[in-house]
């Protein structure tokens, strides 16, 4: 927060990304009332959904993958490696930074507007499912993404490695089941992008049974212990840039 | 049970070699030529409790690749490694809070934050109670004299008081085990020898094993009884110093200044005597060890000298002889 103007764009170009996103889909919606039964006013609530995973994401997670990939390449990953605590929570939560709040907030206004103008009642085990899921959907992401930087061992200085998950992540922003019955199947069980802004969208409005909630909270797991099983494993092929 | 237990040790590297220009990058992206870079290649040793060893060789011998393998950094391609019971890889928290590593050229204190940030940092990460740290703070402060700079930004520090602060942050948990990786690189002769002292008191004060890598000849002099030398990536030697000075100085120096002209050719017949620089009045001769008292006498009878000085060569003179090649039988 040292410098107030990069402060003060950090936050106006991220909201001026969700607010583009939320007028998009306010122009295609002129001409159509429903999409396999999103309707406006439901994917308004899963951009917005969206954008705040998304910020959060950023927040604790995306400058800490910038600069692992860094740190492989410069050696500096050295004195991470020989701390008593987990390298890769040191890798993975080192900085964090608070310079969209300002666009989070409003996300967050945005959600509890949408749901009490056009969703009320909603119920508190909806909002708890909801919020549950939205952890599980960040596990799901911080995982998928971070295995996706592990290449870093092997192939030494790629600096867009970061950005390699960016593209099929852009997928979360729209609803999964109007994809198809064989992609939806896929992005819920096998890469469980539904879970980041899809599943928590229905769980609010009540369309999700428990199975699938305990789905969620299984399969992220199972994404993180992957994630720590492949750390270990590419750390073996650290190189430790010469001193 | 050694403290430290390094059998047959192999680290590998691949690279790939890339023609230069702009032609050989565009090849190398479609045809890469690997070569295996052998960087330590079957290493054995073992250091008992309290040793403090000298690891020396020319730049690239593998001497920092040892020491990140001892560390868990690296994979080891090859060997068993044991440090302290553990096997360092697998970064064990009980491990990791028993050793420390310094590096005089990596620095792990925080830029923007001054040193003491960072020492609370580190006694959060290794958990080290409160009146422990106070104590073990203000012993090294005290020892390195860093009481007006450890609430200074590390950026303004100078290189000399960057490398103590290093050196307390790595301590501050009281390691049994500790490796030092040039840690008086580029720092003044004074500044030397002030850490230079630290690491013998801490050395004998706390018991601690240490290894230690220097360019400086005089670090390994003063500090290690033992060292070992290393050169593209095996054991040359190991030992300690008065052995290498026995096994590879075979020879004397005579220093001589004459306070009456003597032309080089004067010194032909004597056979034993090398004259290795002339430079009236001043010479230096080169004599076997065991005919040095000779040598003297005859220098002494035969020629007006004004002085004569016996010296044993220089330890970085048999050293750097050890390594351009001759070898070592």
């Amino acid at each position: 927060m040292e410098f107030r103007w990069h402060f003060i764009l950090q936050n106006l170009i991220s909201l001026l990304w969700a607010v583009i996103s939320l007028l998009v889909f306010i122009f295609i919606y002129r001409h159509v009332s429903v999409v396999n039964g999103w309707t406006l006013e439901s994917i308004l609530l899963l951009t917005a959904v969206f954008f705040f995973v998304d910020r959060l994401f950023d927040s604790f997670f995306f400058t800490n993958f910038y600069n692992l990939t860094t740190i492989v390449n410069s050696g500096d990953l050295d004195y991470v490696l020989t701390k008593p605590l987990s390298s890769q929570f040191l890798v993975s939560l080192r900085y964090f930074s608070f310079s969209t709040v300002f666009s989070n907030l409003s996300m967050l206004i945005l959600i509890g507007y949408l749901l009490q103008r056009y969703f009320s009642p909603v119920s508190w085990w909806q909002i708890i499912s909801f919020i549950f899921l939205i952890v599980c959907g960040l596990m799901i992401i911080y995982s998928l993404w971070f295995m996706t930087l592990l290449p870093v061992f092997w192939w030494g200085r790629v600096d867009n490695l970061h950005y390699l998950f960016s593209p099929l992540y852009q997928l979360c922003r729209i609803p999964i089941d109007i994809t198809g019955p064989f992609f939806k199947a896929f992005f819920t069980y096998l890469i469980p992008l539904g879970f980041v802004a899809t599943i928590p969208v229905k769980a609010v409005l009540g369309h999700i049974s428990f199975g699938l909630l305990f789905y969620g909270f299984t399969i992220s797991l199972v994404l993180i212990y992957l994630s720590h099983l492949t750390w270990r494993f590419s750390l073996r092929h650290y190189g430790s840039a010469s001193s | 049970m050694d403290t430290i237990s390094v059998k047959h040790l192999k680290k590998f590297y691949r690279v790939y070699q890339k023609e230069p220009g702009l032609t050989g990058s565009l090849k190398s992206l479609f045809n890469r030529r690997y070569q295996d870079v052998k960087a330590v290649n079957d290493i054995s040793f073992s250091i008992k409790e309290g040793e403090l060893v000298g690891f020396i060789g020319p730049n690239g011998a593998g001497k920092t690749t040892t020491l990140k393998v001892l560390s868990g950094l690296l994979h080891p391609t090859n060997g068993k490694i044991s440090v302290l019971g553990f096997t360092p890889f697998d970064r064990k928290p009980q491990f990791q809070k028993q050793f420390s590593l310094v590096m005089g050229q990596k620095n792990q204190l925080w830029w923007d934050l001054p040193p003491l940030d960072s020492f609370i940092l580190n006694k959060e990460i290794y958990e080290i109670p409160e009146s422990q740290f106070q104590h073990t703070l203000k012993d090294l402060v005290d020892m390195l004299d860093l009481k007006e700079i450890i609430k200074v930004q590390v950026r303004k520090l100078s290189l000399g008081q960057r490398m103590k602060c290093e050196l307390v942050s790595a301590l501050l948990h009281s390691p049994k085990v500790l490796f030092l990786d040039e840690p008086t690189i580029g720092l003044d002769v004074v500044m030397q020898k002030k850490i230079r002292d630290f690491i013998k008191g801490y050395n004998q004060k706390y018991q601690a094993t240490i290894i230690l890598t220097s360019h400086y000849m005089d670090d390994v002099k003063e500090l290690c009884r033992r060292v070992i030398i290393i050169d593209k990536g095996q054991i040359f030697f190991d030992g300690s110093l008065d052995e290498i000075i026995k096994k590879h100085a075979d020879h004397k120096t005579l220093q001589v200044t004459f306070d009456q002209p003597v032309a080089k050719k004067d010194f032909g017949p004597y056979q034993s005597i090398k004259i290795t620089s002339f430079d009236f009045p001043k010479a230096t001769f080169k004599v076997k060890r065991r005919l040095t008292n000779q040598a003297a006498a005859k220098l002494l009878q035969n020629f007006p000298v004004a002085d004569i000085n016996i010296t044993e060569p220089r330890i970085e003179d048999i050293i750097r002889e050890v390594f351009t090649g001759r070898d070592l039988s």
